[in-house]
């Protein structure tokens, strides 16, 4: 079985961050990355907790007459602090990381008796074409009263294209 | 007037700077005319967005408000979508929605769910929902419809431009 195109991109994401801030200089070993969202909230994944999810595809045709499309994905990267110090220097470490876009892997799933492993093969590149910032503040004076998971949020939205006419 | 500079992306042997100039008045109507798009877009994808039973509260909230400057330097006008003070009062949890988490205001807990008949049926994916004396567990999964609206405004705009260089 083969993942489609937004599964790769998320899948891509994930596999890239999770190199890229093991390796020196940014040496984070402790980083969970997860694919979605609601297991950022699970108990047992420590922070600092990164969620990246593929949302919002826009098709737009290559020219009249024609059914072919590119399509462009924001891509959302949640992060999920313990401090508000680390939650401003992971998200600075990743913009670093990503600006200059990634390698496109397609993926493709063996299954071999009841394990299964994703192998990646590199298909191209994927582009960043617009990168924004929001720290997430629920404006609520006693912090204690927020779950501890919600104190020191940040998301980065990437609106991402792997270039390709389908 | 509005001064713009163009490159042509796909014709590679015709990599022509050119500078074009459109009146700042055709810009400006069609600018202001984007403001209802916006708003249907919005409203469309946050009712697309929730799931099962919704009472519709947070799309409906969402209105335009025109404002217009005068004085300064540069006379201004324009429109923006769902005022901050306006969501408070009518969609309290709208920053909630969109950006997800598991969050309560005072002492009270959001929880998103809907209510069937008396029973209240606890619904990560949904737009909606109560409030619970905090220590009840839940969590909301982020909409971004405004990150989405963002980005449709922008695709709008780019299209206006290109429409008026087209002429």
């Amino acid at each position: 079985m083969k993942y489609r195109i937004s599964r790769n991109i998320e899948a891509s994401f994930i596999s890239f961050l999770q190199e890229t801030l093991e390796e020196t200089p940014y040496s984070w070993e402790t980083i969970s990355i997860i694919k979605g969202f609601s297991k950022a909230y699970e108990e047992q994944i420590p922070l600092p907790v990164i969620a990246v999810r593929a949302e919002n595809t826009v098709y737009d045709f290559v020219e009249i007459g024609t059914n072919n499309f590119t399509r462009t994905i924001q891509v959302f990267i949640n992060i999920f602090a313990d401090s508000d110090g680390l939650r401003l220097d992971l998200k600075d470490c990743i913009v670093e990381i990503l600006k200059e876009g990634l390698i496109y892997n397609e993926y493709e799933i063996i299954k071999s008796g009841r394990t299964a492993t994703a192998t990646p093969t590199p298909k191209g590149r994927i582009r960043i074409q617009k990168i924004s910032d929001t720290p997430i503040d629920f404006n609520i004076d006693d912090k204690t009263k927020l779950n501890e998971r919600d104190k020191y949020r940040h998301l980065l939205t990437l609106t991402v294209s792997i270039g390709k006419v389908e | 007037m509005i001064y713009v500079e163009i490159t042509p992306r796909f014709d590679v042997r015709a990599i022509v700077r050119e500078a074009i100039e459109i009146p700042f008045v055709t810009l400006e109507g069609d600018i202001t005319d984007l403001a209802g798009t916006m708003l249907a877009y919005l409203q469309t994808y946050i009712n697309s967005h929730s799931q099962k039973s919704h009472t519709g509260n947070l799309a409906n909230s969402m209105k335009i408000d025109y404002f217009s400057q005068k004085g300064g330097e540069l006379p201004s006008r324009g429109w923006g979508i769902g005022h901050k003070l306006y969501l408070e009062v009518f969609a309290p949890y709208w920053y909630l929605i969109n950006y997800g988490g598991s969050c309560f205001k005072g002492d009270y807990h959001f929880v998103p769910g809907f209510f069937d008949g008396k029973i209240f049926k606890y619904n990560p994916m949904i737009a909606e929902g109560k409030s619970l004396p905090s220590g009840v567990k839940g969590y909301i999964i982020p909409m971004h419809y405004i990150e989405a609206s963002k980005d449709e405004l922008d695709r709008q705009i780019n299209q206006i431009i290109l429409t008026s260089l087209k002429g």
